[in-house]
């Protein structure tokens, strides 16, 4: 149960619903891969029994990757407490709190194993009650989803009657129009609208007093440069969604081969960052028992993920308006269950389930830490003031899974050569230097090839084979 | 590499080759569930699942 703790952090649980919903298909390999990463490296990791055991790992770097992997979960802390209006530190202190009190309580190290039972109980209650309270089972809403002729706004939606904040998200910073829509914006302000006229674009800019309409044409996107109220129209498209249930359910949003190389960038980075976390010589193998109880776990919560995905797509096809985003999907009881008073008391549940689950991952990786001499109330510390700038989680947790790719996958899947122990440190430094440096170009000077795009979101790409390639080149032995 | 990592590498792999198989056979719906959706959300989980406790040691 420990190497699913460790893996089945928050942010990742989130992503997995988060991808369905925006990629459909396509967020299907990151499911694939959030129950099969922490399974093959339960396979791959060397058995500490044997001829050299497991390689010690270089603590810097261990600490490096747990360190971002809590600043990614405090970040998602931080995401909630935004999403419940309330200022980002309202999230992040208690849950820092949270898990230093958990280090510090003596008889933690015996029991927190019971919080991933009890985080699967609190996330799968709200997901029983909005299958109860639909009447249906997940297929038969899949089937409904995926002949939707389009994702429309309902007369009962929020956005329709009272109107919601809509702010960019995910680097998406304005809204596409397919068809005619009043929108109704109810805060002061400008409001920037790109009018395509002919294949001209020009940026329109209006003043309206709260309440006052405009009408935007196909074509025309609204420009997002902050979370402003919105109200839209019934039964009109929502700006954002895929173009029909068919092209969510069976096609794909990008080209082909750019498709692949994303798919080889995020198996990489999450298979490696896998072994990475189960990797370290502090942490045993797990026991055929250990793994039948955390791999039931990881389905239980993968089921879960597209349960969560499903209905939100069937219910609350608003969750698409400005780029989706994984704070926003606690909210779906409440989409779904409009009206019910019941639905608070339901995304509360989630928001434990999710807690729980964000505590375990700590004390997990605090015994992860154990190789690094320990640092755990720094790591939270300095996680939990990087956490107040709001950054992607889901951006932090790919840096964090593919630094562990990068840097410590190749030393614990081939192992130091024994001729030459310092090829090690060699390796490590290559895949280090790599993965900050295609990261850091792609920051500087954003690329515009598609290829090269694909590269710098996935610096494992290139890190964790040139790692590899030093052990290897320095595994074979010398000419005489 | 050992078998069992291959393995879960080849079961993962079937994925991305429905994502391009030819004829959209991914699409083929199955009790009105497509078969990628079913490979990707059930069969291949399961399965990765049950390979690791075939091959892991008592």
């Amino acid at each position: 149960m420990r190497f699913v703790s460790a893996w089945a952090t928050p942010v990742l649980l989130l992503a997995v619903p988060t991808a369905l919903i925006a990629g459909g298909r396509d967020g299907l390999w990151l499911g694939l891969l959030f129950v099969v990463a922490p399974l093959f490296a339960a396979l791959a990791a060397p058995e500490p029994a044997a001829a050299g055991g497991r390689p010690s790992l270089p603590p810097a770097v261990l600490l490096l990757v747990v360190g971002v992997i809590v600043w990614a979960n405090l970040g998602l802390a931080g995401d909630v407490a935004t999403w419940m209006r309330g200022p980002r530190w309202t999230g992040i202190v208690p849950a820092a709190i949270a898990a230093a009190g958990l280090g510090l309580w003596p008889r933690a190290s015996r029991r927190w194993l019971w919080l991933v039972p009890v985080g699967l109980v609190a996330l799968l209650l709200p997901v029983a009650v909005m299958v109860q309270a639909s009447g249906s089972n997940p297929i038969v809403i899949w089937t409904e989803v995926a002949s939707q002729p389009a994702f429309r706004f309902s007369r009962q939606s929020p956005w329709v009657t009272e109107g919601r904040p809509v702010g960019p998200r995910r680097g998406l910073v304005a809204l596409a129009f397919d068809e005619e829509h009043r929108l109704t914006p109810l805060d002061p302000g400008p409001f920037r609208v790109e009018v395509n006229d002919s294949g001209r674009v020009q940026v329109q800019e209006w003043t309206l007093t709260p309440g006052q309409s405009v009408t935007l044409r196909p074509g025309d996107r609204l420009q997002l440069d902050g979370p402003r109220r919105l109200k839209f129209e019934a039964d009109k498209r929502v700006p954002g969604a895929p173009a029909s249930g068919i092209a969510w359910a069976d096609s794909s949003f990008v080209p082909r081969w750019l498709r692949l190389l994303s798919i080889l960038g995020l198996g990489l980075t999450l298979l490696g960052g896998a072994v990475a976390l189960a990797g370290p010589a502090s942490s045993a193998r797990p026991t055929r028992a250990g793994v039948a109880l955390g791999g039931a776990v990881l389905l239980a919560l993968l089921a879960w993920a597209e349960c969560w995905a499903i209905y939100a797509v069937r219910w609350a096809p608003e969750l698409y308006l400005g780029g989706v985003a994984g704070a926003a999907l606690l909210e779906l009881p409440g989409l779904v269950l409009r009206g019910s008073p019941w639905s608070p008391l339901l995304a509360g549940a989630g928001l434990v389930g999710l807690l729980a689950l964000f505590l375990a991952a700590c004390a997990a990786l605090r015994e992860r830490l154990a190789e690094a001499g320990g640092l755990w109330a720094w790591v939270l510390a300095v996680a939990a003031l990087l956490a107040l700038m709001p950054i992607e989680p889901w951006s932090l947790m790919l840096s964090a899974l593919g630094l562990g790719a990068s840097c410590l996958a190749p030393l614990v899947l081939l192992g130091p050569p024994p001729a030459r122990p310092h090829a090690a440190a060699w390796a490590v430094g290559v895949g280090l230097a790599l993965f900050l440096g295609v990261t850091a170009v792609g920051r500087l000077w954003p690329p515009a090839a598609p290829v090269a795009q694909a590269l710098v979101a996935y610096p494992a790409l290139v890190a964790a084979p040139a790692a590899a390639a030093v052990l290897r080149v320095a595994g074979r032995p010398a000419r005489a | 590499m050992r078998r069992g990592p291959l393995a879960l590498l080849l079961i993962l792999a079937a994925l991305p080759a429905l994502f391009l198989a030819p004829f959209d056979l991914g699409a083929v719906r199955i009790a009105g569930v497509s078969l990628t959706w079913w490979y990707g959300g059930a069969v291949g989980p399961l399965l990765a699942f049950l390979l690791t406790l075939a091959r892991l040691p008592r």
